[in-house]
C-alpha cells in the first residue's frame, strides 16, 4: 500500500463532504484527511463557505417566500376541481400524450425502450469482440467468471470482525487497475466511470488477486458500485452476527453478486441509496432524461 | 430527504395505459390529493426559492409551483412511477421557469429583475457593524451567485435544496460527472470571494 497519497482535488473532497464517493474513495479520501492537516483546512474553507452561502441565499429568499397557508388553500380547491373532472376520457389521454410533462416520459421510455431493445441485440450478436461498450446491461455488472472467479485467503471469522470493513478495503494501486482493465479490453474511458472492485470484498475475506478483481461501473446503471457496496456491509455485518456463514456469503458473492442481492435483500431492483434507487432496469436513465429535457415540457 | 424505497418497475402495459382501474376510484383519488397537499408542504419553499433564482417574480414562483403540484396530482392519479419524485417536482419546476423566464423577456416590462440584493437581506444580528459585514459577505456571494453561468447556478441551488448528484443530473439533463465538476467550480468561485 502507498504510504504518500497524493492530495484530492477539491472535486474529491467536495464529493466526499456529499457522501457521493464510493465506500473505497471515501475510506481513502477520510484516510488522507487523517494525515493532511492541509487539506483538512482546505476541506474546512469548503466547508465554511457552504455554510455562508446557505446562510446568504436562505436570507436573501426566505424573507421572500411567503406564508403557505394561502397557497395550500389554493392548491386545495385546483385539486378539488381536477378531482371532479370525471375519468379521462380518449380527448384527455391524447391530450395527455402530447401535453403533460409525465407523458414526455412515456414517449421517452418508449423511445428508450426500443433502443435498448436494439442495444441487446447487438451486444448478443458483437459479445465476441469483448467490446464493453457492447456488453448487455447485466453483463457489464457482473464480473467474467473465467477472468473473475474470485479469489479469497484463509481467514477466521473472528479476525475480519475485528476490523472496520472500511478500512480493508482499499483501493487497488493503478498499475493492477491497468492490468484489469487490459485484462477485460478497456480501452479509452474515463478512469472514474469503473471502479476496480473486489469481488470478494476484503471485508470478507478477499484478496488483491487479480482473479478477485474487475471494472465494475460506477454510474450508469441500476446495478452499480454503490449497490454491490450496500450487499457487502449486509453480508459483512450477517456474517460477524452469525447469521450467515462466510464461505456461503463468499460463494454468493462471487457467484452472482445481483442474485445474492436480491435474494438477501428479497426485491428485484436496487434499494435504500439514492443515488441508485431511481433507475432500476434503465440502464442510461440520464440520458432518457436529457431527452425528456429536450422536448421540454 | 430519505432515500425512497422503490416500487417494482412500470410494466410496458402500464406505461402505455394512462388510467388504472384503482387509479379512477374517488378514495384513492382522495388520498392522492392528501399526499400532493402534503408534498406541497415539504417542498413548496425548496421549489419557491428555486424558481426566483431564476430572476422571477414571487407571483410568478407561486404560480408556478401550484402547476407544478397540479401535474404532479395528474401524474400520480394515472399511476405513473414514484420514483425519485423530487427530482421529478424540480424537473417540472425548472422547465416551467425556464419557459416564465422566456416569455417574461419578450415582454415589455421586465418584472422585479432590478430589485436591489441589499434590500432583501435586512437580517437582525447582534450589532449594526457585524450586520454591515455580515451583509458585505452575504452580498458578494449573491453576487457571485447571479455571474454564474445558467447550468451552475441551477446545479448549485438545486444541490442546495438537498437535492443528491444523481437527482441533479437528472433535473438538469447532465452526466454525474458534469454535475460534480460544476459544483466544484461554483463552489471554488465562492470560496475565493468569501476568504477576501
Amino acid at each position: 500500500m502507498p504510504i504518500e497519497q497524493p492530495h484530492p482535488s477539491d472535486q474529491s473532497l467536495l464529493q466526499h463532504a456529499d457522501g457521493e464517493l464510493s465506500r473505497q474513495r471515501a475510506a481513502a479520501v477520510r484516510r488522507h484527511l487523517a494525515a493532511c492537516w492541509d487539506c483538512r483546512a482546505r476541506m474546512s474553507a469548503i466547508e465554511s463557505t457552504i455554510a455562508n452561502f446557505v446562510q446568504a441565499t436562505h436570507r436573501s429568499l426566505d424573507s421572500e417566500v411567503p406564508p403557505t397557508d394561502g397557497p395550500r388553500a389554493l392548491l386545495k380547491a385546483r385539486l378539488a376541481n381536477e378531482a371532479v373532472q370525471s375519468h379521462p376520457r380518449s380527448w384527455w389521454r391524447l391530450r395527455n400524450a402530447f401535453g403533460a410533462a409525465s407523458s414526455k416520459r412515456t414517449l421517452a421510455y418508449s423511445t428508450a425502450l426500443s433502443l435498448m431493445l436494439l442495444l441487446v441485440g447487438r451486444a448478443a450478436y458483437v459479445r465476441a469482440t469483448r467490446d464493453p461498450s457492447a456488453m448487455s446491461h447485466r453483463d457489464a455488472m457482473l464480473p467474467d467468471r473465467t477472468l473473475t472467479p474470485g479469489a479469497a485467503r484463509p481467514v477466521a471469522v473472528a479476525e475480519i470482525c475485528a476490523s472496520n470493513h472500511d478500512d480493508v478495503d482499499l483501493p487497488v494501486s493503478a498499475s493492477v487497475e491497468q492490468a484489469v482493465f487490459k485484462e477485460y479490453g478497456i480501452r479509452g474511458v474515463p478512469a472514474g466511470d469503473y471502479e476496480v472492485d473486489h469481488l470478494i470484498t476484503p471485508g470478507l475475506g478477499g484478496t488483491d488477486d487479480i482473479r478477485n478483481l474487475w471494472p465494475e461501473p460506477r454510474y450508469d446503471t441500476a446495478w452499480n458500485s454503490y449497490v454491490k457496496d450496500e450487499l457487502e456491509d449486509y453480508l459483512h455485518q450477517s456474517v460477524c452476527r452469525g447469521d450467515i456463514n462466510l464461505e456461503a456469503a463468499q460463494h454468493d458473492v462471487s457467484t452472482d453478486w445481483i442474485s445474492a442481492y436480491k435474494k438477501y435483500f428479497r426485491t428485484d431492483v436496487p434499494l435504500g441509496h439514492i443515488t441508485s434507487t431511481d433507475s432500476p432496469g434503465a440502464p442510461s436513465e440520464p440520458r432518457l432524461f436529457a431527452l425528456d429535457f429536450r422536448l421540454g415540457l | 430527504m430519505r432515500p425512497m424505497a422503490t416500487p417494482p418497475a412500470t410494466s410496458i402495459g402500464e406505461l402505455f395505459l394512462p388510467e388504472t382501474a384503482s387509479a379512477s376510484r374517488p378514495s384513492a383519488a382522495s388520498a392522492i390529493e392528501s399526499e400532493v397537499v402534503g408534498l406541497f408542504e415539504q417542498f413548496r419553499a425548496p421549489v419557491l426559492r428555486y424558481c426566483l433564482s431564476f430572476g422571477l417574480s414571487v407571483h410568478d414562483g407561486e404560480e408556478i409551483t401550484q402547476e407544478v403540484f397540479l401535474a404532479l396530482f395528474r401524474h400520480l392519479r394515472m399511476g405513473r412511477s414514484r420514483r425519485n419524485l423530487r427530482g421529478w417536482i424540480f424537473r417540472v419546476a425548472h422547465n416551467l421557469a425556464l419557459k416564465q423566464r422566456h416569455a417574461n423577456r419578450r415582454s415589455p416590462h421586465t418584472a422585479e429583475l432590478d430589485e436591489s440584493t441589499t434590500r432583501r437581506h435586512s437580517d437582525p444580528s447582534p450589532n449594526p457593524e457585524e450586520r454591515a459585514v455580515l451583509a458585505q459577505r452575504h452580498c458578494r456571494l449573491l453576487a457571485v451567485l447571479e455571474a454564474l453561468p445558467d447550468q451552475d447556478r441551477c446545479c448549485l441551488r438545486l444541490r442546495s435544496e438537498g437535492l443528491r448528484y444523481r437527482e441533479i443530473s437528472q433535473v438538469l439533463g447532465m452526466s454525474l460527472g458534469s454535475v460534480s465538476i460544476s459544483l466544484a467550480r461554483s463552489l471554488a468561485r465562492l470560496t475565493f470571494v468569501d476568504e477576501r
